[in-house]
């Protein structure tokens, strides 16, 4: 009973032996099943008639894009927010998208002009949907270079925000430009076999799979980002206490 | 303490006979960014007239304060008045209250002197022959009447903050924000900036005006408040008069090292 | 705190007397104040005007020189050259309009000015479209000279004037902004071409579109594009622009 007591003096709290909920762990254990089922879902699909095994990559490219424009949500959500409050925590989900933004546009892209090299004969073709996702993340990349040529945290976020809302307004424009591209401009005409792929029963369910593990990823890495930052803040208040002490001391 | 009494026991409620008019109210102005604080809880009332002189460490947050106070930053929390004015209702009229004069001249270099008037004049809202009467008087009052078809770009800093210093008041405003002002003045410009500050307005109100400063014996001379801040926090308030010479230094010294 | 209020006596401001009304004003004034002190600086400076043309003319050049043998198929290529003329010449315009501001401070003294802040950029997109515009009219004759083809129609007027108005919105706002950062000069571009993309396309095939005669129904949607880029941009720009002023 004295430790209990003590227990809550110092705790703070009543958390007596009880665990706090931490979904990032959760989510941990999450992966650990359903990655490998993931893996095994996508061997066991059924190959594409035309495509033959090289389908299969399309299972990480269409999470990946799907990640990468929701990046950029969460980058727009973050901007409008440090609009309306200049609170440091918008900043905080700004940073998130951003930079797993990057990191999803560049598995996009990749996967993407692997998967052309196969459906269209090329590595890369001014498509309209790669087009718009390239673009996303050469404004992820200004935006990245935009942060850290500022010195000011303050300064950093306000820019970061109006970029990221720019930007983001201009995702629509961009992808409705590209179709002015005249039609010769395009290596091979696709249609057929390229964006219009006949998915049946098992390969629907297999994406769905894939899509779910790669938003658990998602979110894994969201929670971990978040609190990165959180902790680079607190060392720099705990820096800020300290330098304050050597001056006046 | 209350504010009222807090108030009545400032130097400045005591230097003005009978009731003080509040130019400036700071009430716990805060300025942080996550885990990184600037300003923590300032609370200062400047009254009609009083001259007040902002002294610190660098990094205490003078700087941050001033740029509050004129608009040019927002403060993270805390409520600001200007001549009774709550400053978030009226951000924008609000300004034109407020002269600043800084270490930058804000002037540019390929306009003239006149040129240069003319446009913050109209900035602020002057035109036709007031704005005329006004420049003309200022830049004989800074001693530039003869090099005013000049442009800027071939005037010394000297005679560049002299220009600056017409500016900061061309729109008479009640409260002048001085931020290290004495940054490369000349002999000429440095008698002039202590006219303008100690000097009557127009109207013939006395000048409010808080500054900060390197020069320690210059700004005693020109406030009648010494108002200390320390990691962000006002950590000792005083008036000048009673303060002199190397008592004020130790005095200082000692202030900021709490 | 309340009880003090009421002991205080006023103080005359006279800003009683002059409230909503003049707010307008006020807004139209700095603006326009802006503006006319940018032209006016330019007039006898003639520094952004000159090293835009100069740079849009040596662009040009190299074209020449890099794509000798094209020349003779001019309407294929010149199109997108003479937009990638101007949005080079535009970048560079653009970096000197708020670099001028910083050097003395005198952003600041803007700043300060009784006027909300979109105003400031109102008055300055105003100013950069205007030098974008003189130099594009300019470079339009020596381009068709050097290439011997002429771009010079009527009908590109349009075409013109919204792209250089999408130019002079973006280029604004993201000139102030890379002003305040380390890397001023080399980051304006890098933000201002991605964002500029939709009118950089659309204005480059629209005028290859009305060089070679097509019909109007081909660059219609491109010019609504570009229209309605430049109109989304005219408004969220000015709500940005405190944001990115303030510290």
């Amino acid at each position: 009973m004295a430790t209990l007591t003590k227990k809550m003096d110092f705790g703070g709290g009543v958390t007596t032996g009880k665990r706090k909920f931490d979904l990032s762990k959760v989510l941990l254990w999450t992966m650990l099943v359903s990655f490998p089922l993931t893996l095994i879902f996508i061997l066991l699909a059924p190959s594409d008639f035309e495509l033959k095994y090289s389908q299969r990559i399309f299972y990480f490219h269409m999470p990946s894009n799907i990640l990468c424009l929701l990046s950029f949500t969460i980058y727009f959500i973050g901007g409008l927010g440090y609009w309306r409050t200049r609170k440091r925590s918008w900043d905080i989900l700004m940073i998130t998208g951003l930079e797993l933004g990057v990191f999803f546009a560049l598995i996009g892209i990749v996967t993407g002009s692997i998967w052309a090299r196969y459906a269209w004969g090329t590595f890369w073709t001014w498509d309209p949907r790669l087009t718009t996702v390239t673009i996303m993340m050469v404004v992820y990349l200004a935006g990245w270079m935009l942060r850290s040529s500022v010195e000011d945290p303050g300064r950093k976020a306000a820019l970061t925000a109006v970029f990221g809302i720019i930007g983001f307004i201009n995702v629509p424009l961009v992808y409705f430009s590209t179709r002015f591209f005249p039609a010769g401009l395009h290596p091979i005409v696709f249609g057929t076999n390229g964006a219009a792929v006949a998915l049946e029963g098992f390969m629907i369910v297999t994406l769905v799979i894939s899509i779910i593990t790669f938003s658990q990823f998602f979110v894994y890495l969201m929670i971990q980002r978040i609190r990165l930052e959180n902790l680079r803040d607190q060392v720099a208040g705990v820096r800020m206490a300290l330098n304050e002490d050597e001056d006046y001391a | 303490m209350t504010n009222n009494e807090q108030l009545n026991n400032s130097p400045g409620a005591t230097l003005e006979a009978g009731r003080p008019q509040v130019m400036l109210r700071a009430r716990g102005i805060t300025k942080n960014f996550g885990h990184i604080t600037v300003l923590r809880g300032v609370n200062l009332d400047v009254n009609l007239g009083e001259r007040v002189i902002l002294l610190g460490p660098n990094g205490a947050g003078k700087s941050t304060l001033l740029r509050i106070l004129a608009m040019l930053s927002r403060p993270s929390g805390g409520n600001l008045e200007i001549a009774g004015i709550p400053v978030e209702e009226t951000r924008a009229s609000v300004r034109s209250l407020i002269g600043v004069i800084s270490h930058l001249t804000y002037l540019y270099e390929d306009l003239t002197a006149r040129e240069n008037l003319h446009f913050y004049g109209k900035l602020y809202g002057l035109s036709g022959e007031r704005l005329e009467h006004r420049v003309e008087e200022l830049l004989i009052k800074v001693g530039l009447e003869r090099r005013a078809g000049q442009r800027v770009r071939y005037f010394s800093r000297g005679m560049q903050q002299r220009l600056s210093l017409a500016r900061a008041i061309l729109h008479q405003p009640p409260l002048l924000l001085l931020d290290e002002p004495d940054t490369g003045l000349d002999r000429q410009a440095a008698e002039m900036l202590a006219q303008v500050v100690s000097e009557p307005d127009d109207q013939g109100q006395p000048r409010t005006v808080l500054m900060t400063t390197h020069n320690l014996e210059r700004g005693l001379a020109l406030s009648n408040r010494v108002v200390v801040l320390s990691a962000g926090k006002i950590v000792r308030e005083a008036p000048a008069q009673r303060l002199a010479g190397d008592e004020v230094q130790s005095w200082y010294y000692e202030a900021i090292r709490r | 705190m309340a009880r003090m209020a009421k002991i205080d006596r006023p103080i005359e401001t006279g800003l009683e007397k002059q409230k909503e009304k003049s707010a307008l004003s006020a807004y139209f004034r700095v603006a326009g104040q802006v503006f006319l002190k940018d032209i006016r600086t330019e007039l006898r400076t003639k520094e952004i005007f000159s090293s835009m043309a100069v740079f849009s003319l040596l662009v040009v050049m190299v074209f020449v020189f890099a794509l000798p043998g094209k020349l003779k198929e001019a309407g294929d290529v010149a199109p997108g050259l003479l937009w990638i003329a101007f949005t080079f010449a535009g970048v560079l315009g653009l970096n000197r309009s708020f670099i001028n501001e910083k050097d003395r401070g005198s952003l600041e003294g803007l700043l300060l000015a009784p006027a909300e802040r979109s105003a400031i950029f109102y008055g300055k997109a105003l100013g950069n479209f205007t030098f974008i515009i003189v130099v594009e009219l300019l470079l339009a004759p020596i381009f068709s000279m050097l290439f011997n083809f002429s771009v010079l129609r009527l009908e590109l007027l349009p075409v013109l004037l919204l792209g250089t108005i999408g130019f002079a919105e973006i280029g604004t706002l993201f000139a102030a902004m890379a002003v305040n950062t380390r890397a001023r000069e080399v980051l304006l571009p890098v933000l201002f071409f991605p964002i500029m993309l939709p009118v950089i396309i659309a204005a480059s095939q629209s005028t290859a579109a009305i060089l070679s005669n097509r019909p109007f129904d081909e660059i219609s949607s491109a010019l609504g594009l570009m229209f309605f880029f430049d109109l989304i941009f005219a408004v969220v720009p000015g709500m940005l622009f405190e944001l990115v002023l303030e510290e």
